[in-house]
């Protein structure tokens, strides 16, 4: 069960320091859930200290930095194009600040965009490989119980009978003998049986908490990708030429990349529908034993216990 | 065991034991298993949209096993009540015997 989710993209390394820490740790959907939930909290955060930080910047525009910028976004070919210096950078710090205001309007616009996706290939995620890895681990446990009991069924209905052979003899005996044989024959194919389950729901789990624990690494590294990027200064001077191409180039890879870790989920659906569905269908499907009951016909006489005595 | 034992070789507190595993040891763990398998029954769900596929088959076997530990369970029970009326039998035919027995030895 180790190599499910071949191939994924290597990330050189952990940006974000301790994020990976506890990758292997979730347990429940609601962890798993609540971990997707914060990154995201996380991404929603950074782009919008993005846009604050930018915004600062516009309002805070000096005329110097308007008169440049209104140079590059063509403001100054005009009637202001007579003027120079502080004088028409005081002119122009109005108009550059609502041209700024729209630009920054729409690199955010790119950047929610891209989160969108990002959400929703999330939302792909959670809803491809939704299970509870703890409430199949502890119905395993269940089934391992049971194998004990049907364990200690048999030890003691054996150990009984060994005793009793020592102290009863003839037909009586033999009818006896051959019946607790056919019990404890039955007892032993439910132990293979349930042991079995408890594997099978071990395999399930772990199947599932591979899933999560791949995609929550990938996109733990994703979000600290697109965080790296965002952090860096921005140049006020330089907004009217800039994009957003890095970030949200750095999503959209993402977005690819979560799409091919949606695809080997399904790599692993079809696992489970063959070999798993197989081990399980031969587990529910082969014969189960007859656990003969003793009608009361079946004793009539001291020595017609079963069937054998006529 | 206490009284004659001509007529058939037997110890019948060797059986009322027997009768007493059967019904004191191992029905209950039988019985312990059926309530562990039953607690499956109905889960499948549990393996989430991924693993669906095994939802089916895997609340079939919960239900199978469920079935038959419960029948087991009570078949034990039944062992222990078998052998228990067999051990009777036994003591009420070497009683019996050894009435005749007593009677024949005084000449009646």
């Amino acid at each position: 069960m180790g190599e499910r989710l071949p191939g994924l993209p290597k990330y050189d390394a952990p940006p974000l320091e301790g994020q990976l820490s506890d990758l292997v740790l979730f347990g429940t959907p609601d962890m798993w859930f609540n971990r997707m939930m914060e990154l995201n909290d996380l991404l929603v955060q950074e782009i919008e200290d993005w846009g604050k930080k930018i915004q600062d910047k516009i309002n805070g525009l000096s005329e110097w930095d308007a008169a440049i910028i209104g140079g590059a976004i063509g403001l100054l070919g005009g009637p202001l194009g007579v003027l120079g210096g502080a004088v028409s950078g005081a002119l122009l710090i109005g108009p550059v600040k609502d041209w700024l205001n729209g630009k920054l309007g729409d690199l955010l616009e790119a950047l929610w965009e891209a989160h969108k996706q990002v959400v929703d290939a999330m939302q792909a995620c959670i809803d491809g490989i939704f299970g509870n890895p703890e409430k199949l681990m502890g119905l395993g446990t269940g089934y391992q119980s049971a194998h004990s009991a049907l364990n200690e069924a048999g030890l003691a209905v054996a150990k009984k009978t060994d005793t009793v052979a020592i102290f009863w003899q003839g037909r009586g005996f033999e009818a006896y003998s051959g019946a607790a044989g056919q019990q404890t024959a039955a007892i032993d194919v439910m132990k293979d049986k349930v042991q079995s389950a408890s594997h099978l729901m071990a395999d399930a789990a772990g199947l599932i908490q591979q899933c999560w624990s791949d995609i929550t690494q990938a996109l733990v590294a994703l979000v600290a990708d697109i965080v790296n990027t965002l952090l860096g200064d921005i140049e006020i001077t330089r907004l009217p030429t800039a994009t957003v191409t890095t970030p949200v180039g750095v999503i959209i890879d993402g977005v690819n990349f979560l799409n091919a870790v949606v695809s080997s989920m399904r790599a692993v659906s079809i696992e489970g529908r063959s070999s798993g569905f197989m081990d399980w269908t031969e587990l529910a499907s082969t014969p189960w034993p007859r656990p003969d009951g003793l009608a009361t016909n079946q004793y009539a006489n001291d020595d017609n216990w079963g069937t054998t005595d006529k | 065991m206490s009284g004659p034992t001509q007529s058939l070789y037997v110890e019948t507190q060797a059986l009322y034991d027997c009768a007493d595993s059967w019904i004191s040891d191992a029905a209950p763990q039988l019985a312990a298993a059926r309530n562990l398998a039953a607690n499956g029954e109905g889960q499948g769900y549990l393996f989430g949209v991924l693993l669906a596929s095994l939802q089916q088959p895997h609340d079939s076997f919960a239900s199978g096993a469920t079935d038959i530990l419960g029948t087991a369970s009570e078949v034990a029970t039944d062992f222990s009540e078998a052998l228990a009326q067999v051990a009777k039998d036994y003591e009420s035919t070497d009683a019996n015997v050894s009435t005749l027995v007593t009677k024949t030895e005084a000449g009646l």
